[in-house]
C-alpha cells in the first residue's frame, strides 16, 4: 500500500512535467498554442474552429491534433495520479479535521474525485472521437458538458482544503 | 458441591489448581458466587483464561491463536494507517516533545492505544484514535487493530514492550466487542427461548442494583425483555470479560514501572441488528458502500437469526442488554482497581450517544460519533472536566445528541 502511495506520488509529478514540456515545446519551438484546456471546455463551433486551425498547422508532416492526441492519451494516466492525489490529500486533511462538519466535507471530497475522474474519462473519449475523426467541416463534440462539472467538483475540493487549512491554521 | 471439599488442599500446588478449575467450571455453568469470582480474579491467569474462552466458544486451541488474524487487504490497511501515525509519533518525539525542562511541554502527553475497530477503523472513517491524536500536545502511539479479540491482545502482549518502550503517560485500551461479535459468536450466547440465566447470576444483578441509572437511564422494559436471551454463556464471557481487563490493567500497576499511568477503558454504545444497506446518500455516500462491502448484517443479524430469534424490536432489546451489562462490567472493573490504585483507570461511556441513525454499519458509528467519543477521551485525558460520577466520563452527558 505504502508503495502503491509512493507511485501514485511519482506518476503525479512525471505526468505534471510531461504536460509542461509538451505545452512548452508546442509554445517555443513549434508556435503554437496547444489550450487543451481551451479544447475541453469549447462548445461546437470554438471546438471545430480549434481543430481546424490545429489541423492546418503543420511541422514536419505531423499537424497539432496529433501532438493534443498523445496530451489526451497521457491524460488517461494523469486521471489515475491526480484522482490518487486527491483521495491522499483529502483523506491526510480529513484526519486532522476535528470539526464533524468539515471533517465530512473532506470525506466526500473522497467521492467528488471519483466522479471527476469519471467525468475526465468521458471527456477524453469524447476529444479522442473528436481529434481522430476530425476532417475539415466534420461535427465536432463538445465534451463541455462534462469539462465544467468536472472543474466544478475540483474546484469544490480545493476549497474544502483552502476552508480546512485555514480553520487550522487561524486556531 | 465440588467447592465444598476440604480447604486444606487450596494451599499445595495441586490444590490450588483444583481449586481454580472448580471455580471456573462454576464460572462457566453460572453458579459462581461475587466472593468465588473475587477469588478466581486475584489468582487467575493468560492460560486460565484462554481454557475459558476456549470452553465458552468451544474453540480450538490453535484457533484461538488464529482469532485476531483479519483477512489480509484489511490487515494491511489496519498496519498502513498504524505505520502512519507512528510516524507522526516518532516526529513528535525527534523535535522533543518529552522535555521535562521545558515548562511549556509540561501538558504534553504520551498515549499508547490498544484496541479494536473503534480505535483503528482502517478506511474512510474518522475514528476514535485519529480524534485523540489530532491534538497538538498528544504523541499517540497505536497498536490497535479493527478485528483483535481482546483475548489475543493479551496473549500477544504487543502492548506489554511498547509500555516499557514508550512509559506513556496513558493508555487506552478497547476491546471485547470482537469477542463478542467476531465469527458469528454472537450466536453462541444467546438463546432462542427466555431463561433466567441473568437472574441467577448475583455478581450481573449487582452490576445493575449499582448502576448509576439517575445518570445513565436504564430502559427496564427492553432491558428486562432483552437479558432473558442471554446464555449462560453470555454471563460467563461478562465475567471473563472482567477478569481479562483486571488482569490486564493490575499487571501494568503492580509492576511499578508506570508511575501515574492512567488507564482508559472504552465501552461501546447499543448497536442496531441490521440489513439495510442504507439506501442512496450523497452527504453520508459512505454508509451504503461500507454495509455493502464490509459485513453488515453478519455481526448481529445473522448470529440472531441463526438462533431463531428474528423479531427486530427483540433483536434491539438483546443488544440493549447486552452493552447495559458490558458497560457496567466495564465501570465495576475500573471501581475495583481504583480501591487498590486510586485515580489509576477512567472508564468512557458511549451509551446512547450514537443513537439509532448514528451508525454507519451495525458496529461503527457514523465519524461525527467517533470524532465526539474522541473528544470526551481528550477530556478525560486533559481532566478538563470532571467525570459524570466517579470514574466515568459520559459520551452523551458530555455532548449531548442533537
Amino acid at each position: 500500500m505504502k508503495s502503491l502511495i509512493l507511485f501514485i506520488k511519482i506518476l503525479f509529478v512525471l505526468l505534471i512535467i510531461f504536460f509542461l514540456i509538451q505545452y512548452l515545446y508546442a509554445y517555443f519551438i513549434l508556435k503554437a498554442d496547444l489550450n487543451i484546456f481551451g479544447l475541453e471546455t469549447a462548445d461546437r463551433n470554438d471546438g471545430g474552429m480549434m481543430l481546424y486551425q490545429w489541423y492546418l498547422f503543420r511541422t514536419n508532416g505531423v499537424d497539432l491534433i496529433h501532438y493534443a492526441r498523445v496530451n489526451i492519451i497521457a491524460d488517461f494516466f494523469f486521471i489515475i495520479a491526480y484522482v490518487g492525489v486527491i483521495l491522499i490529500i483529502s483523506y491526510a486533511l480529513m484526519q486532522k479535521e476535528k470539526n464533524p462538519f468539515l471533517n465530512n466535507l473532506l470525506r466526500l471530497d473522497i467521492l467528488l474525485a471519483f466522479i471527476a475522474g469519471i467525468l475526465d474519462i468521458i471527456e477524453n473519449i469524447i476529444l479522442l472521437y473528436d481529434t481522430g475523426n476530425y476532417y475539415p467541416g466534420e461535427y465536432f463534440i463538445s465534451s463541455m458538458w462534462v469539462s465544467y462539472p468536472k472543474w466544478i467538483l475540483i474546484i469544490w475540493i480545493i476549497l474544502s482544503w483552502l476552508i480546512s487549512l485555514s480553520k487550522r491554521i487561524s486556531s | 458441591m465440588l467447592l465444598s471439599k476440604p480447604p486444606e488442599n487450596k494451599d499445595s500446588p495441586n490444590g490450588h489448581d483444583k481449586r481454580k478449575k472448580d471455580l471456573i467450571d462454576n464460572l462457566l455453568r453460572n453458579e459462581i458466587s461475587i466472593d468465588q469470582l473475587k477469588e478466581l480474579r486475584n489468582t487467575i491467569n493468560e492460560n486460565d483464561l484462554s481454557v475459558i474462552i476456549q470452553r465458552i466458544y468451544d474453540l480450538n486451541e490453535k484457533y484461538i491463536l488464529q482469532l485476531s488474524v483479519l483477512d489480509s487487504t484489511l490487515r494491511k490497511l489496519d498496519d498502513l494507517k498504524n505505520s502512519q501515525r507512528n510516524k507522526r509519533f516518532y516526529e513528535k518525539i525527534k523535535n522533543r516533545f518529552r522535555d521535562p525542562d521545558d515548562p511549556r511541554k509540561k501538558n504534553n502527553k504520551i498515549i499508547l492505544a490498544e484496541g479494536d475497530s473503534w480505535f483503528n477503523y482502517p478506511i474512510i472513517l474518522t475514528d476514535v484514535i485519529d480524534r485523540i491524536a489530532m491534538e497538538k500536545n498528544f504523541a499517540v502511539y497505536s497498536l490497535a487493530s479493527g478485528g483483535d479479540w481482546l483475548l489475543n491482545m493479551l496473549t500477544a502482549r504487543h502492548y506489554v514492550e511498547e509500555l516499557s518502550v514508550l512509559h506513556p503517560d496513558v493508555f487506552l485500551i478497547s476491546g471485547g466487542g470482537n469477542d463478542l461479535v467476531g465469527s458469528s459468536r454472537l450466536a453462541a450466547v444467546v438463546q432462542p427461548t427466555p431463561g433466567k440465566e441473568y437472574a441467577k447470576n448475583t455478581w450481573a444483578v449487582e452490576l445493575i442494583s449499582k448502576a448509576r441509572q439517575d445518570i445513565i437511564p436504564l430502559n427496564r422494559q427492553d432491558f428486562m425483555t432483552g437479558v432473558q436471551y442471554l446464555s449462560k454463556d453470555f454471563i460467563a464471557l461478562l465475567m471473563f470479560f472482567n477478569l481479562q481487563y483486571f488482569l490486564l490493567i493490575t499487571n501494568i500497576l503492580k509492576s511499578n514501572k508506570f508511575t501515574g499511568i492512567k488507564i482508559i477503558t472504552q465501552g461501546y454504545d447499543y448497536p442496531i441488528p441490521s440489513y439495510y444497506k442504507g439506501g442512496l446518500r450523497i452527504w453520508n455516500w459512505y454508509v451504503p458502500l461500507i454495509r455493502k462491502f464490509f459485513g453488515h448484517g453478519s455481526w448481529l443479524k445473522t448470529p440472531l437469526a441463526m438462533r431463531g430469534i428474528v423479531d427486530p424490536e427483540m433483536q434491539r432489546r438483546i443488544l440493549y442488554a447486552m452493552i447495559y451489562l458490558f458497560n457496567e462490567m466495564m465501570i465495576e472493573t475500573g471501581r475495583i482497581i481504583n480501591y487498590k490504585f486510586p485515580g489509576s483507570v477512567y472508564h468512557v461511556d458511549s451509551r446512547g450517544s450514537v443513537g439509532l441513525k448514528g451508525w454507519t454499519d451495525e458496529l461503527h458509528p457514523m465519524p461525527k460519533h467517533f470524532l465526539r467519543t474522541g473528544s470526551v477521551f481528550v477530556d478525560c485525558i486533559r481532566q478538563t472536566n470532571p467525570p459524570a460520577f466517579d470514574h466515568v466520563y459520559l459520551v452523551q452527558k458530555t455532548h449531548p445528541s442533537k
